[in-house]
């Protein structure tokens, strides 16, 4: 038995072994090493990768930050005194990280870009990676896919994905002690057997239901949908300590330790982080700086935190079963515009950590006015022959780093693969 | 044919679970041609419940269901009658902020918070400000003027905030929307010329309102530009505005897209409010702000260098813009569709085409009524089917509606009159949160955990239940149910809101079915029996609930239970 079946069923299995038996049936069988589980990092609004991802020299053709190219192992990284968290990251965890460059997500619109970047689809209706990699490789936890930050899409396996709330009001929900009142007057708070007897009687009408409307389709999916979530939530009741309070969720060193208690506790198989940021940087650039410095600051936490935890099997860390993504819908114009801010761009770069990923490399390319470079797919190296990474490339590149199979989820696309161990 | 197929196929289906039909029972001409013929449509009883949770987000009344089961035919008349409520109004205005998605607390983009603002809070703030185009749409609709009116009329709403904010005169209480003609010169263009609109669209500084031209063509036309892929072509010097100017123009990547939509642009830069904006949230300045700015009708000549233009047909300021997508038969084509998808939870791009066609017509046929095109849909074969035998087609055939987060708030207040709130001690800029609805709201609300949208970073609704709806449900179910069995049990007879039937203490078996049944009614809207065996499953729950406790509790189990059973969530 592993750390999570132990939780798992010293947890929510314990209390909660009566109303939920699918859930722990599912959860018998261990998961194959390679299913890993996912922490996606959103910057949303359109970083500007020079900052520290692609490192460029200033020419009539782009405009770079202050700062120089500097090797970390075989990883080129733009760094500057300026920015020294860069620096401190990458010298802590240089060696777990790839970086992605070069990807091409053919809009400029930040919501088209967001859906592109996150389900590699054109489809806000399809899921995210997010939310793939949990209901294929953990289904059977309470919350398999943790929604921290603010945008994701859940597309079909919205049964298995949460939100905490902008000021992780789920506690709330979880914690009869932070209930809300309204008017002074607190809520029933039912006991095991009154939920016993609740859980009884929507059974039965899901029963009934099923003979009589919900036998196939759409409706049987909502009624299934339906019966599972009370399931899910009575186990998140379980593991609420994991939550901690109201206003949690509201920064990123918050999410960081939110999601690194929810996969460690077993509560969720990933988690998506949102920086909390602008990175819409139309008027300043420079503001990026920040913005870089601040978030890397929290990934040094959430890499040495997910180094240090125990991992999912004996004697490991979670850094050996958790991938890490962190992305930005776009990219920045090459050039800086006349009030000194940058605006959208079709290309972006990523950062891909951790487990099942070939680390302290990059791969893909941009040329010198910041397009997408044709790559050799297997390699990841530039290539005349090659071709554009695109978003849909680089989300089933992530998903097979995950142990999932991208073609059941994204269709015959081709994986952009080379930096998957 | 095919319809005469389907009703062979489901004719032995129907005596219990469902019904047939070769025309929609209201009596209009709606059918449903592209249903498959192994589809199975709701019993009148069941369709009525589904009618008025989608255009009112509450339960059929008990006389309306027994109206509706002894003549099926008088659908249509209830039907008209919730037209007229208040809370289908409510619902229009639901509807179309899931395309204008004002209602946000994404702080940022909100208005500055001043001085002026001391005596109110962020809550009623926000419940004014950014309700403005969609209270002048549902004023537009439940007045019956023709809907084309959303881009065309000569006024708006206003309370005594939006007063405040936009320097418009108000009088009487502070809380009372009135019509407000305006007199500062703006063309008449409806929701085009509520100025909120374009702060909730702000629009970046290089940008030249292109944002919100492609906001007003997806919301009134369903055409979007940013569905297109976009190709770079990297000789052009982005950085230079004059450059990037010339190549929107002259440069094929670029003009396939901004031909059309930079003449649309051109017509919204009339609402020049970046300035105060920033003078209001760095306390140089205190509102009122804005106002109409007619030099911004040819602010084009130094952005964009496209002379306002409706895709590639001349109109004349913003009013000759709210006609001509009036008169684009995409306006009345995409009204129908949302009309449609939003009242069915089908998705927009997989509604029926034929059908969307024939509500376009009928819609047209009436003067552009909304209330005869809401009506029209859910007196149609396609609102009412309940599912599909055929397992292979079943997966696309919605034949379940999840209640939303804002149906589910009115449907608990119209059941018990309770309204699910919690004071918050947050305050944004020294004004305080206020009370917030907790089925309405994200800062302390659960409007996104119940599937709901946030209007920024969630636009998307999710129509199935999860762990946290799940939670929510049972948390609204839970404050509900003890704010109602404490308020009838002390209140008199005539007094009492849900226990009409039997005294919140009473365990007299039959006084006791006879409250279920009546619970059956109100909340799932089934007509039973005190001796059915629905009635006999709750009655169950009842008793095993009192065994361990008291009547009281196990009424609250009860309607806990009810609340948050999938008859009542879903519809």
């Amino acid at each position: 038995m592993n750390r999570r079946q132990l939780l798992t069923y010293a947890g929510a299995a314990g209390l909660f072994g009566v109303l939920a038996p699918r859930l722990r049936v599912a959860r018998a069988a261990p998961a194959p090493a390679n299913k890993r589980r996912l922490i996606l990092v959103m910057a949303r609004g359109g970083w500007d990768p020079t900052f520290a991802l692609d490192p460029k020299t200033q020419s009539t053709m782009i405009d770079v930050p202050a700062g120089s190219r500097q090797l970390f192992g075989n990883l080129p990284v733009f760094t500057d005194a300026s920015r020294p968290n860069v620096t401190a990251y990458f010298n802590a965890h240089g060696a777990r990280t790839t970086i992605v460059r070069g990807i091409s997500v053919a809009s400029v619109s930040h919501i088209e870009c967001v859906k592109r970047m996150a389900t590699g689809t054109r489809s806000e209706t399809n899921a995210d990676m997010g939310a793939i990699v949990a209901h294929d490789n953990g289904n059977e936890l309470p919350m398999p896919y943790l929604i921290l930050g603010d945008t994701a899409f859940a597309g079909k396996y919205a049964v298995s994905a949460g939100r905490v709330g902008n000021t992780n009001q789920i506690i709330a929900l979880l914690d009869p002690a932070q209930a809300y009142q309204t008017d002074g007057r607190a809520p029933v708070v039912t006991t095991d057997a009154e939920d016993a007897l609740i859980a009884a009687y929507a059974d039965a009408t899901v029963e009934r239901e099923r003979a009589v409307r919900g036998a196939n389709g759409y409706n049987k999916a909502r009624l299934d949908d339906f019966r599972e979530a009370i399931d899910r939530g009575k186990q998140l009741k379980s593991v609420r300590a994991g939550f901690g309070s109201r206003g949690r969720a509201l920064t990123i060193p918050g999410q960081v330790q939110l999601a690194l208690d929810a996969l460690q506790q077993g509560i969720s198989q990933c988690a998506m982080i949102s920086t909390r940021f602008s990175w819409d940087s139309h008027e300043d650039i420079t503001e990026q700086t920040g913005f870089h410095e601040d978030t890397f600051a929290a990934l040094t936490g959430l890499m040495d935190g997910l180094v240090a935890r125990p991992g999912l099997m004996t004697g490991s860390r979670m850094i050996e079963d958790t991938t890490v993504i962190v992305f930005s819908e776009m990219g920045r114009t090459p050039k800086r515009n006349a009030g000194g801010g940058k605006d959208h761009w079709p290309v972006t770069s990523a950062m891909v950590m951790g487990a099942g990923i070939r680390g302290g490399r990059a791969f893909g390319a941009t040329t010198d006015k910041m397009e997408a470079a044709a790559v050799d797919f297997q390699t990841g190296a530039p290539s005349a022959s090659g071709r554009v990474v695109t978003s849909t490339h680089f989300v089933a590149g992530v998903l097979k780093a995950c142990g999932v199979d991208p073609s059941l989820h994204l269709g015959p696309t081709e994986v952009f693969g080379a930096f998957v161990a | 044919m095919r319809r005469f197929v389907s009703s062979l196929v489901v004719v032995g289906l129907v005596g219990v679970i469902g019904c047939t039909g070769t025309i929609g029972p209201g009596g209009d001409d709606t059918h449903g041609d592209d249903l498959p013929a192994t589809v199975v449509f709701l019993t009148p009883t069941q369709h009525l419940s589904r009618a008025s949770l989608a255009l009112r987000g509450v339960r059929p009344s008990i006389e309306d269901l027994k109206a509706v089961e002894a003549d099926p035919d008088a659908l249509g008349g209830i039907v008209d009658r919730y037209l007229d409520s208040p809370e289908f109004g409510a619902t229009i205005k639901d509807l179309h902020n899931d395309t204008l998605l004002m209602r946000m607390e994404y702080q940022p983009l909100q208005l500055p918070l001043t001085a002026t603002f001391t005596n109110h809070t962020v809550v009623e703030i926000n419940g004014s400000a950014y309700e403005e185009p969609l209270r002048l749409i549902e004023d537009i609709v439940m007045h019956d003027q023709p809907y084309t009116q959303i881009v065309t009329a000569d006024y708006t709403l206003v309370d005594g905030i939006i007063a405040q904010i936009w320097g418009f005169p108000h009088s009487g209480p502070a809380n009372v929307f009135t019509r407000y003609h305006w007199t500062d010169g703006r063309p008449s263009a409806g929701v085009l010329s509520t100025e909120v609109l374009y702060h909730r669209w702000i629009s970046a500084g290089a940008n030249y309102s292109r944002g919100r031209a492609n906001l007003i063509s997806r919301a009134f036309l369903c055409h979007d530009f940013l569905h297109s892929d976009i190709v770079v072509d990297t000789s052009i010097d982005l950085s230079d505005p004059e450059v990037v100017s010339n190549a929107v123009v002259a440069n094929p990547s670029c003009a396939g897209c901004h031909q059309t939509l930079d003449p649309l642009a051109s017509y919204l830069m009339t609402f020049a409010n970046h300035q105060p904006i920033a003078q209001l949230a760095q306390g140089q300045r205190d509102y009122p702000i804005g106002g109409y700015d007619p030099l911004g009708e040819n602010r084009y000549r130094g952005t964009n260098h496209r002379p306002p233009m409706f895709f590639g047909v001349p109109a004349t300021k913003l009013d000759g813009l709210g006609k001509a997508i009036a008169d684009d038969p995409r306006f009345a084509r995409c009204t129908a569709a949302r009309f449609a998808s939003y009242l069915t939870e089908v998705p927009l791009d997989d509604v029926s085409g034929a059908w969307v066609a024939r509500l376009q017509k009928l819609f047209v046929e009436n003067n552009f009524s909304a209330k005869k095109l809401a009506r029209a849909v859910v007196l149609s074969d396609e609102f009412r089917v309940s599912h599909d035998t055929n397992p292979e087609t079943a997966d696309r055939l919605i034949g379940t509606q999840k209640l939303r987060p804002e149906q589910l708030s009115r449907m608990i207040r119209d059941l018990t009159g309770f309204r699910w709130t919690t004071p918050s001690g947050a305050s944004i800029r020294s004004v305080p949160y206020g009370t917030g609805d907790l089925l309405d709201g994200d800062l302390v609300g659960f409007r996104v955990l119940f599937g709901g949208i946030d209007s920024y970073f969630v636009t998307e609704r999710v129509h199935t239940m999860n762990a946290t709806s799940s939670l929510v449900a049972k948390a609204a179910a839970s404050a509900a149910a003890e704010y109602i069995v404490e308020h009838d049990a002390v209140a008199a007879a005539a007094d009492r809101k849900l226990f009409t039937a039997a005294a919140v203490g009473t365990t007299d078996e039959t006084a006791v079915r006879a409250q279920i049944a009546y619970l059956h009614a109100r909340i799932f809207g089934d007509l039973v029996a005190a001796d059915s065996a629905d009635v006999d499953q709750t009655y169950q729950l009842f008793t095993a609930a009192a065994a361990a406790s008291t009547p009281k509790r196990a009424w609250k189990i009860v309607l806990i239970a009810m609340l948050t059973d999938f008859r009542s969530l879903f519809y």
